[in-house]
């Protein structure tokens, strides 16, 4: 047990049961008939602090850290090449949405991106569909960050495994339970903060102790030169480079836990100064971290899995103390990846499946209770899953993020800025989508054209949404008036359009 | 025979302006991610694209391809959002109705 290393997590996690504590007494506080909202959505009222480090480090998984630095390390400069495709997410996100999101969101009181589509498309088919998906493929998701950012912890401090995931599992429960998406917003904060310095602080460190990148740059080119070589051992073909900023820059802010806050935000000033600073504070976190997968190819010629070369560059080479506090940047980022996941999921069933199509009477005090007990209950099932993961798992893995994003893409942003989109558009572009990915990914790569499976399937999406939409009739008149709409047209419409909450 | 026109050619009802600052903001994006996309792709195929190991030239301790294409256009990019946003970025009320002040939550 390295106990130089585990007291400054320990004193994290303290911190973060603090935070916990006082959006909880917070939430207490917020009225009947606004709990719901301010449990999933913290009251919309982000400043642009927690709004671009909330999108940062939700969208920045355990692949930042963990996963990317691995694959620098064993398949070189090329792995870098492509993740700086994830420089302007914050960016594109807040501006691709944009504020017509946001607004729409506060008209008609969605709270999901599963709101906002049934209200856009008013087909329960796409309802339950996209809810299903995001249930399925997100709690997947969220296992192998569990597992990837406890066996750093394990490699880190030499605890336990099992309990270790249970202690991280544990406090993830607790502040994303009782905090709900303020606190998970304000620990973000924390958590963006840390990987921030760690980027800066590490690398100076580690290029500073290695002699600077000449001697960095002899080790490797006398065992790995092709690793500074483009295509490189990873076959970056310019296609191949260019279809990985459909995945990482254009549409990754529809996953469903970074879509949910780009209409988070308080006022245009916030989402303004959060879309400035984000895409400098990501290069900074995103070259930082992957240029150190190079380095620690000098401290460690020849480990066997890349993954855990970085960590252990860190262990050796920085005082024990110095190691902990970077130790949490990893952990930050697995965690509010899962705890923004987990509420997501978590609205999903509650609000968008059983309130919705089960009892929509509810009152909105039980619904925000209740959203608390799923809360736990998944975070419950993760663990188990997380204990001893089932194999069918790792598919499930593999699909969830670019399936997700050809299956969200298209029906929110052609239903947000297009007013023929239609139900059938949208449902056949997710199911064609889905399926052509799919295929892709499963049993005919050659169908890629040699791009990122991503490339091919949103084409695909794309097309058979407009076949769709010009086969179908075109939207009803009321929901072209609350997508385009002032609010006294909408007020006119006499529905009642704020759901029961 | 069905009713051919097209039910959007026209809209009956007052549409909120908000929207179109959104759209507008919305081509800005697409753009800058087009460029940014091209940018990256191009600088690094076109320095170092097939080319081996001993042949590249290093600058800071880069592959030359690397750093003209990852850190310099990272950068240079991250300006241009900052520029992109402060100039062309419409400052809107978000509130349902289009009103200053949101009402606040306690």
């Amino acid at each position: 047990m390295r106990w130089g290393v585990l007291i400054p997590i320990l004193l994290y996690a303290a911190l973060l049961l603090v935070i916990a504590w006082w959006t909880f007494r917070r939430r207490q506080a917020v009225a009947e008939g606004r709990k719901t909202e301010h449990y999933y959505m913290g009251g919309r009222s982000l400043g642009w602090m927690l709004l671009m480090f909330t999108l940062l480090a939700s969208g920045a998984s355990a692949g930042t850290f963990i996963g990317g630095p691995g694959l620098v390390y064993g398949e070189g400069y090329g792995w870098i090449l492509v993740s700086v495709f994830q420089v302007p997410t914050a960016f594109i996100a807040l501006a691709v949405l944009g504020k017509k999101f946001a607004i729409v969101g506060r008209k008609l009181g969605a709270l999901s991106i599963v709101d906002m589509l049934r209200h856009r498309y008013e087909s329960p088919i796409v309802v339950i569909v996209s809810s299903l998906g995001i249930v399925v493929f997100l709690t997947a998701y969220m296992v192998p960050q569990f597992v990837g950012g406890t066996r750093l912890l394990e490699a880190a401090t030499g605890a336990d495994y099992t309990v270790l995931l249970i202690c991280l599992a544990a406090l993830i429960a607790i502040y994303t339970t009782f905090g709900g998406f303020l606190a998970d917003a304000m620990s973000d904060v924390l958590q963006g903060v840390i990987m921030l310095v760690g980027a800066v602080v590490v690398w100076i460190a580690l290029l500073t102790a290695a002699g600077g990148m000449g001697p960095v740059n002899e080790q490797v080119m006398s065992t790995a030169p092709e690793l500074f070589t483009l295509p490189g051992p990873a076959g970056f073909t310019p296609q191949m480079i260019a279809s990985y900023s459909l995945q990482l820059g254009l549409m990754f802010g529809v996953l469903p836990h970074l879509a949910v806050r780009a209409m988070s935000y308080r006022d245009s000033r916030a989402v303004h100064t959060a879309m400035k600073v984000g895409p400098l504070v990501m290069t900074i976190i995103t070259l930082g971290f992957l240029t150190m997968g190079m380095m620690a190819r000098f401290y460690q010629p020849d480990m066997e899995v890349g993954d855990l070369a970085l960590p252990t560059t860190i262990v050796e080479v920085l005082p024990s103390g110095v190691a902990g506090v970077l130790f949490a940047a990893p952990m930050a980022a697995v965690m509010s990846t899962v705890d923004a996941m987990i509420l997501v999921v978590s609205g999903t069933i509650i609000r968008d499946l059983y309130v919705t199509y089960v009892n929509p009477r509810i009152s909105d005090g039980r619904t925000s209770a209740m959203s608390s007990v799923t809360t736990l209950v998944l975070t419950a099932v993760v663990l188990v899953l997380a204990l001893n993961p089932p194999a069918y798992l790792e598919l499930l893995v593999i699909y969830a993020i670019g399936g997700l994003e050809v299956a969200f893409f298209f029906p929110l942003v052609l239903g947000l800025y297009w007013k023929r989109a239609n139900a059938l558009g949208a449902g056949l572009g997710m199911a064609g989508g889905i399926a052509w990915y799919t295929l892709v990914n499963n049993w005919a790569p050659e169908l890629a054209l040699g791009m990122f499976p991503i490339a091919t399937s949103s084409a695909v999406a794309l097309a058979l949404f407009l076949l769709g939409t010009y086969l179908g009739p075109p939207p009803r008149r009321e929901i072209l008036v609350k997508f385009w709409g002032t609010q006294a047209e909408i007020d006119r419409l006499g529905e009642d359009v704020r759901p029961v909450r | 025979m069905p009713d051919t026109r097209s039910p959007l050619r026209e809209t009956d009802f007052e549409e909120d302006p908000r929207y179109r600052t959104a759209t507008r903001e919305l081509a800005i994006a697409l753009a800058y991610w087009v460029a940014f996309t091209v940018a990256v792709t191009a600088t690094a195929w076109l320095l170092g694209g097939g080319k081996e190991a001993d042949e590249l030239t290093f600058v800071l301790g880069f592959p030359a391809w690397f750093f003209w294409s990852v850190p310099v256009v990272a950068f240079a990019f991250s300006g241009i959002a900052f520029v992109l946003v402060h100039r062309y970025f419409t400052d809107i009320p978000l509130s349902a109705d289009g009103s200053a002040d949101e009402p606040e939550e306690r």
